[in-house]
């Protein structure tokens, strides 16, 4: 069985004009790379700007990715964090988007479950959480949606941020601890008994 | 390790980020320790709640955009494989690289400059279109600087170069008033000022001044 090509053999096949090889790199990234700018910024437009800038810098300049120096997501984070940095020195303070679920929102969530009073308490705590996540500082931010929704390794957030590793733990710990205080009565229902 | 240190690696534990050592303590401590169980148990609660939040979506236009991006980069208008038959033909045919643009568009345009030049040389190039033999200078009045001077005299002095608009009463014993009838005047005057006309009226007492400087005014009583 053939093995999916590397990103460095799509972007190599990309840089030459292969648009079937750059389509399938950016299928691979895209949503994480858009996660991210989304999870920051809180808004589609400006996160879609900003992962449309990320791939653009790939597209112009493929040779400012460098293996050695991580991965291709890694890379792409980067680029992403610079972007959404400029926009929110842009912006006086983050203001997430309102909490209005689309119509693909509303059928994951009625999909996951049957119970309409659970699918609404998900969907409240699913509300709460975005509005908490609002509220951190951009540092503690980054870093946890770095960790917890791009599922970088703790050395990659340091590279994507540009610091080193005892500053990534210490700030993934204050933003769990800010985090878990403004949440408490939703997480009180989820911890379970002691055995 | 005291509880507060504990504390401060359970996010790695649960990250999976600690060396085996590290991880090795911290697993004895919590067998042990309730306090320390409980706070595990809330990151652990604490990232089941964060994954509960829905991945966003980004709209098609945004995957559109950078496709298109990655199209006009690599000098391609649209996306031939998509088109069949005739218009596939049509649309091969029709794909020029830009520099070859350019440059076509460079040489339309020196050729369309020397065929005018050469068509001055041969003579054939079209009359040029004369202005009429009369200008209608009511619109476009020539320019001019008049030499404007202003009394105004209630006790003034008669001046030589003043034109006394009172006549002379008839049959009066006494000579007229050497003062000078208080004139009003309204002229009119033409000046230019970088290259724009302007033509002003003004009562003696609302005269603006005149950026020409051979105009002179004379303005006020007993002079």
């Amino acid at each position: 069985m053939a093995s999916s090509p590397t990103d460095q053999e799509l972007l190599t096949a990309a840089a030459r004009g292969d648009q079937a090889a750059f389509s399938q790199l950016y299928q691979r990234y895209r949503n994480r790379v858009y996660g991210f700018a989304y999870r920051m910024l809180g808004a589609q437009v400006v996160a879609e700007d900003v992962t449309h800038e990320a791939f653009l810098l790939l597209i112009r300049q493929p040779e400012r990715y460098q293996v050695a120096r991580g991965s291709l997501l890694t890379f792409l984070c980067a680029v992403a964090r610079n972007h959404i940095f400029q926009h929110l020195r842009r912006q006086e303070r983050y203001a997430p988007e309102p909490v209005e679920t689309s119509g693909e929102c509303d059928e994951a969530g009625a999909g996951r479950s049957f119970d309409p009073l659970s699918g609404l308490l998900e969907r409240e705590l699913a509300a709460k959480v975005e509005a908490a996540l609002a509220m951190l500082p951009v540092a503690q931010r980054e870093v946890l949606v770095l960790r917890e929704y791009q599922e970088l390794s703790y050395e990659e957030i340091a590279t994507v941020i540009g610091a080193d590793l005892n500053v990534v733990k210490a700030r993934l710990y204050r933003a769990r601890q800010a985090l878990a205080k403004r949440l408490a009565p939703y997480l009180s229902a989820e911890i379970a008994p002691r055995a | 390790m005291n509880c507060q240190e504990i504390n401060h690696q359970l996010g790695e534990l649960l990250d999976q980020a600690l060396e085996p050592a590290q991880a090795a303590a911290v697993e004895r401590h919590l067998r042990y320790c309730a306090e320390c169980q409980a706070e595990l148990e809330r990151l652990r609660a604490l990232n089941t709640a964060l994954q509960s939040v829905e991945p966003p979506m980004a709209s098609a236009s945004l995957d559109e955009r950078v496709i298109a991006a990655f199209r006009l980069r690599h000098g391609r208008a649209r996306d031939v494989s998509e088109a069949s038959g005739w218009r596939a033909w049509l649309f091969n045919s029709f794909v020029v690289p830009k520099p070859a643009l350019a440059l076509m568009a460079a040489l339309l345009v020196g050729a369309s400059a020397l065929a005018y030049r050469a068509g001055e040389i041969m003579g054939t190039r079209l009359p040029a279109i004369e202005p009429p033999a009369q200008a209608d200078y009511r619109i476009a009045p020539p320019v001019e600087s008049v030499r404007v001077i202003y009394v105004k005299a209630p006790g003034g002095c008669a001046r030589p170069n003043l034109r006394q608009t009172a006549p002379r009463q008839p049959g009066s014993a006494k000579a007229p008033d050497a003062r000078l009838v208080a004139l009003q005047l309204e002229t009119q005057t033409s000046a230019s000022e970088a290259g724009i006309d302007y033509t002003t009226s003004a009562a003696l007492e609302s005269f603006e001044p005149v950026k020409d400087p051979s105009v002179r005014i004379i303005k006020g009583g007993n002079q």
